[in-house]
């Protein structure tokens, strides 16, 4: 088992290819965990909305960068998405489910609903015109008791 | 595509086919139509990044072939996320402007949390049987 921490961070275009790459390094990162299968799908579905957040609400240019750094900490997961784009006007409104400012990319609103539920805990920063951040955490191995 | 479907597809739709081939040449094809009912086989992770070009391939059959029924088959599906939400979300409210229906296949203890938390189970009936396929051999 991992003692003490492990750190990476990625940055990368905030290209919708890069989704994939984003969920599918964080599932190997924490594979030293030991995860339940399920615990990886959680959090992949998780990294996938934060990233496709960024990328589609952050950004129009597809040149600018998205952050993503994980830590590992004894079973503990932490997980930070970063732009530096558009930014939230109402966070609170933004984490209701079915609320969207893209209906016409079909967009379902259930992004941040997603990573409430697949994650322990998220808890997003954002300022208008200058970015987000969205942090998450999950504790693997609660789920087996 | 065999000759055999090929003639078929000419068959139900022959208007968009010509376009149709051009254009699949560089895409995966999702969909498979028998008369009245297309059934999309979802592909291996269906993310915001997937989600568009199948959405383009669907739309573009449940108009031009008059698709009343639709099934999505998630026999090959492992990742789906809120953007695959969306879009099948979209494609019933397409099929149901034109009078039809949907219905959803081969649900994995994944999907179906995911199908749970979304709500999409309200939605959508689960049909149970072995694939898709099966659908489109009654032609």
């Amino acid at each position: 088992m991992m003692q003490g921490e492990n750190n990476m961070t990625l940055r990368f275009d905030a290209r919708s290819v890069n989704e994939g790459f984003a969920r599918v390094a964080v599932a190997a990162f924490i594979a030293g965990l030991n995860p339940t299968l399920d615990e990886v799908a959680d959090v992949k579905t998780a990294v996938s909305e934060a990233v496709t957040n960024a990328i589609i609400h952050g950004y129009d240019d597809p040149d600018e960068q998205v952050e993503l750094s994980c830590m590992v900490a004894g079973r503990e997961i932490f997980i930070e998405v970063a732009d530096t784009g558009r930014g939230i006007e109402d966070v609170k409104a933004a984490m209701e489910p079915f609320f969207t400012t893209r209906p016409d990319l079909e967009r379902s609103g259930m992004g941040f609903a997603f990573m409430e539920a697949f994650m322990d805990e998220v808890t997003v920063e954002s300022v208008k015109g200058r970015g987000t951040r969205v942090r998450m955490h999950k504790k693997i191995g609660v789920q087996e008791g | 595509m065999k000759k055999y479907e090929r003639h078929q597809a000419e068959k139900l739709c022959p208007v968009s086919f010509h376009f149709m081939t051009e254009w699949r040449y560089d895409m995966n094809r999702y969909c498979e139509v028998s008369e009245d009912c297309m059934v999309i086989h979802i592909p291996r992770e269906l993310d915001h990044h997937e989600a568009g070009r199948l959405r383009q391939e669907a739309d573009l059959l449940i108009g031009a072939c008059h698709i009343r029924r639709l099934v999505f088959d998630f026999a090959k599906t492992e990742f789906m996320d809120s953007s695959g939400i969306g879009v099948i979300i979209g494609r019933c409210r397409n099929i149901g402007y034109y009078g039809g229906s949907a219905c959803a296949k081969n649900l994995n203890g994944r999907l179906k949390k995911i199908f749970l938390v979304s709500g999409l189970q309200e939605l959508m009936r689960e049909e149970s049987g072995k694939t898709g396929r099966k659908e489109t051999e009654k032609l």
